[in-house]
């Protein structure tokens, strides 16, 4: 028999003292003195052995051998706590849960009973807990929100099954947590005094690392940080939920799932044909002994370590909970446990948090927190509760634009939204009463840059106007506002367009891009998006032209712009037929950004034109084989001035502290 | 020798072919007959008519199901394939890798704006499990790239290649044009099948774009163009991010690729010495069945010399 396949329970009975009103709640066995009741669980192979007395076990209570006062082999109804986290980290697993939900109703017994929860920020009785026959259809979740699975955890071992019967839970889970109030210690504390016996499934986990140093990540952390090491313009602490989760809370939940006698499972129990394995530790916990005695020997408070033996049979399988804790905290638990369900509060939200980690300067908590997707929310606190800073009303507006950067980057309806509409509340009050200022100007620009970010190009030309008519003549302002009209039409093929409406489009655009090009600072950048812009409306020689205006030592001050001169000089020459020239283009592309791909790519292409396959061949192997984390700027093109975001933000920080 | 890309090339074969002699460069073409939804069987290579630029060849000789076959499988693993889809895509891509026989071999290339091939040429299940169970989602997508580099790897002339891509068709980061993509394709042997998830109500334009340089694919190598049946849904969520999740079971992804490596199995192989056509240049190919006008006869467009 496998361990996972036993269950075993204790109840502790801090019962000295009856107290009132709580006589209908209390378990059937009494006692004047504490009471320990163990669940042993013993099977021969895959057979539960049956006749056992008291004087075939053997029973140590921190080493002391107990007097076992009785035995009874109960079949008793069962309490099946399913615990559901949905936060949005969970990509994998959630999809077959109704269909396991019903097969853990379908072993189940007339008198067992069944109760639905699920977590994110808060924890919910999605269904209460009742019997098989009738028990409704599970609804459709959706995974969002961040993951409470400590408290959820420990609200579910809080919850008294009642009675003879007896509790299993089973949290099914990613196992990272966000937003507890509760750590893993906690809940490991709280599941030694537990009755109930906790068995924690966790999904959609991936192990990365090598051993020793294995950390378990969810498959959506893998997305982000392989996201954010692509686009290079994210640093993980800006999109991780959990980038440096401590590994040891997940042993620490694998040891809380150990002491009440149950297991973590990774991934498997709710599974396939693992379902079986749900029957057959139901059918272990139903057909266990309980084992009564009174501790003696040992002193009452503190962790007791279980030890239960069959001297006489050593080749069966026993199985029993470590142990059990007793003290102030463990009695108030163990009381807890026999109150009535309680009501599940939301877990407060995270302004004050975040407010905190701002004035401390302690930016990589603030931005964890805020990648957890509270960004929403904390802009709901914020509007609500006002400015954090009163005195400091600009430390607010850098403030609004970091949590707006979270919201518009969220995934979760109504974060966009919401960010929109507290950038257009604070694009007012940043205003100096004397008239436009170098704040407004930087902020403004911060926020650009958040919307480009983004991938938000209509907002982007909304606020670039509105920036435009406060700064008429600021260049970036007005290649912001050029590089989103160029994005509006960005995918659309050349053919089949509109005339009229491709006529006005190309005429915004250049003309755009013209203004932006007036200005020194931005005039090689115009010029290298205007020439692409032209090359792919087919107008390659003008292209050309634009980017022949261009000299080396205007890209000089930014890499990524020196690098789209050349790839688009490579793309223009090519659409020409100039191929070797073309070639040139991109190698010495390539050479400027070595990490790139795109350039490798066409070079690949142009070599195989050329009649070079083996030279062709080289190049394919070398880019299907580089290094992890290689980045190409190209692919943040359309992100604009999103590459200067974090120094943006740097600055704005330091100004208003 | 010379080295078509579009075609399988001879000398290595020649040596393989007992019945296909000739001391100048040779070429092979896969061809799938099929009468409404049956392949027809049994052909011979007197039944083949084949034009080289309009020149009627000799077909010296025709093969079915006997040469090993190279799946190039490339996988969309950008981020609107992210979550329970590319869960389903593993188990697809591990069954297909059951339904090889003997002596075919699979590679595995992931890209999302990056290409990686994650598993070169292999006949071990084990090495592309492992392979795809640390595949992760995100990013945009390279598709064209991605084609592109699958197209230009190296390949051995006496196998067969087929190139499967699996992708949404949404590309947003490649260099390479549609048109220079359509001309790699013709320098390269593979056939090319695109495994299309069910398309939106309203497609974007990269979206239809995408569409429709597959059909052109499929076109130009003789490979086919497939739309999973409805059990995927795809989302729009805020900022117009899509993401796909699978609403029915998986046996439409699987049973989808095996029909795509069925189908290509299921292809006669015509080998054949061009004469009387120039070697240099694109080769307009048109293949018939003598005396059967009512099959439908599926061959690559042509090849580049």
């Amino acid at each position: 028999m496998t361990r996972a396949a036993c269950a075993a329970t204790a109840f502790v009975l801090a019962a000295s003292a009856p107290v009132a009103g709580q006589d209908q709640q209390r378990p059937a066995f009494r006692a004047t003195l504490d009471v320990v009741t163990v669940d042993v669980s013993v099977r021969t192979g895959a057979t539960p052995v049956g006749g056992l007395t008291a004087g075939d076990f053997v029973l140590l209570d921190n080493g002391v051998r107990q007097t076992i006062e009785s035995v009874e082999m109960a079949q008793v109804p069962v309490d099946v706590s399913v615990l559901i986290d949905a936060n949005e980290d969970v990509t994998i697993g959630l999809e077959t849960i109704h269909d396991d939900i019903r097969k853990i109703a379908a072993v189940l017994r007339p008198d067992d009973r069944l109760r639905v929860m699920s977590i994110n920020e808060s924890v919910r009785d999605t269904i209460r807990a009742r019997t098989v026959p009738g028990f409704p259809a599970l609804a459709a979740i959706t995974p969002q929100g961040l993951s409470s699975a400590n408290d959820g955890i420990a609200a579910a071992l809080l919850r008294s099954a009642g009675g003879e019967r007896r509790h299993v839970v089973i949290a099914v889970t990613n196992g990272i947590d966000a937003v507890s109030t509760l750590s893993a210690a906690q809940v490991l504390a709280l599941a030694k005094q537990s009755p109930a016996i906790l068995h924690i499934v966790q999904l959609d986990m991936t192990p990365v690392g090598e051993p020793p140093d294995v950390r378990w990540v969810t498959g959506r952390s893998r997305l982000d940080v392989a996201r954010a090491a692509l686009t290079g313009l994210n640093p993980p602490t800006r999109i991780f939920h959990r980038p440096y989760n401590d590994p040891r809370e997940e042993e620490i939940l694998r040891a809380a799932a150990e002491a009440t006698g149950g297991a973590l499972h990774r991934p498997g129990l709710l599974r396939g044909a693992s379902v079986s394995l749900i029957r057959t530790l139901l059918e272990d916990y139903r057909r266990s002994y309980l084992l009564r005695y009174t501790p003696s020997g040992v002193a009452r408070e503190g962790w007791h370590a279980l030890a239960v033996t069959i001297p006489a049979h050593p080749s069966y399988t026993v199985h029993a909970r470590r142990g059990y804790g007793i003290d102030a905290a463990g009695a108030r638990a163990a009381q807890a446990s026999e109150m009535p369900e309680p009501d599940m509060s939301r877990v407060p939200g995270a302004l004050d948090t975040l407010v905190d980690a701002y004035n401390r300067g302690n930016y990589e908590r603030f931005e964890q927190v805020l990648a957890r997707g509270t960004a929403a929310a904390v802009i709901a606190s914020l509007r609500t509760k006002g400015n954090p800073w009163p005195a400091n009303p600009s430390r607010e507006a850098a403030f609004v634009i970091e949590v707006s950067d979270a919201a518009i980057r969220s995934r979760r309806p109504g974060s966009l939204e919401a960010a929109r509409d507290l950038l257009r509340h604070h694009r007012t009050l940043v205003r100096h009463p004397l008239g436009p200022d170098a704040f407004e100007k930087y902020w403004l620009w911060s926020l650009l840059a958040a919307l480009q970010g983004g991938g938000q190009p209509q907002l982007t030309r909304e606020f670039a106007d509105y920036a435009l008519a406060r700064f008429p003549d600021e260049p970036r302002f007005l290649l912001a506002r050029a590089l989103a009209a160029d994005q509006a039409r960005a995918f659309a093929p050349a053919q089949g367009r509109d005339g009229a409406g491709q006529d006005a489009h190309v005429r915004e655009v250049t003309s755009g891009y013209d203004a932006a090009a007036r200005f020194e600072d931005t005039a090689a950048e115009a010029r290298v998006r205007k020439a692409y812009f032209l090359h792919r409306i087919g107008r390659h020689a003008e292209a050309l032209a634009e980017l022949d205006m261009v000299t080396a030592a205007q890209t000089s001050a930014d890499a990524a712009v020196a690098y789209f001169h050349l790839l688009f000089r490579g793309r223009v020459l090519e659409a020409l037929d100039r191929h070797g020239e073309a070639r040139a283009a991109y190698e010495h592309a390539g050479a400027r950004q070595p990490g790139a791909q795109s350039p490798k790519v066409a070079v690949m292409r142009l070599l195989l034109r050329a009649g070079d396959r083996p030279a062709a061949e080289a190049l394919a192997a070398g880019i299907a084989s580089a290094p992890e984390g290689a980045f190409d700027p190209w692919w943040a093109y359309w992100l604009g001035d999103a590459r200067h975001y974090p120094a943006i933000v740097a600055t704005l920080r330091e100004r208003t502290r | 020798m010379m080295r078509p890309a579009s075609l399988i090339v001879a000398a290595v074969l020649l040596a393989q072919a007992a019945t296909f002699k000739s001391g100048v460069d040779a070429v092979s073409v896969d061809v799938s007959v099929r009468d409404g939804s049956k392949v027809v069987t049994g052909l011979r290579a007197a039944d083949f008519e084949l034009f080289d630029n309009g020149v009627p060849q000799d077909v010296a000789d025709v093969s079915f199901g006997r040469l090993p076959i190279d799946v190039t499988l490339a996988l969309d693993v950008s981020f609107s394939v992210a979550g329970a889809l590319l869960e389903r895509l593993r188990q697809a891509v591990r069954q297909l890798m059951r339904d090889l026989r003997p002596g075919d071999r699979l590679r595995l290339i992931d890209f999302n704006m990056r290409v990686v091939e994650v598993v070169g040429y292999t006949d071990e299940a084990a090495a592309v499990d492992a392979a795809l169970a640390s595949a992760a989602a995100g990013g945009g997508s390279s598709i064209r790239d991605a084609l592109a580099v699958a197209l230009v790897s190296a390949s051995e002339p006496q196998r067969r290649q087929l190139l499967v891509v699996f992708t949404d068709g949404a590309d947003s980061t490649s260099i390479t044009t549609p048109e220079a993509l359509r001309d790699l394709a013709t320098r390269s042997s593979a056939s090319i099948a695109a495994v299309l998830p069910p398309a939106p109500r309203d497609p974007g334009p990269q979206m239809r774009q995408g569409e429709a340089l597959f059909e052109a694919l499929a076109e130009d190598t003789g490979g086919t163009v497939v739309r999973v049946r409805p059990g995927m849904r795809r989302t729009t969520g805020p900022g117009g991010r899509t993401s796909i999740t699978m609403g029915g079971d998986i046996a439409d992804l699987t049973e989808t690729f095996r029909k795509v490596l069925d189908d290509f199995r299921s292809s006669y192989v015509l080998h054949y010495t061009p004469r009387g056509v120039a070697a240099g240049g694109f080769h307009d190919l048109e293949v018939r069945i003598k005396g059967r006008r009512s099959v439908t006869v599926r061959a690559r467009r042509g090849y580049q010399r």
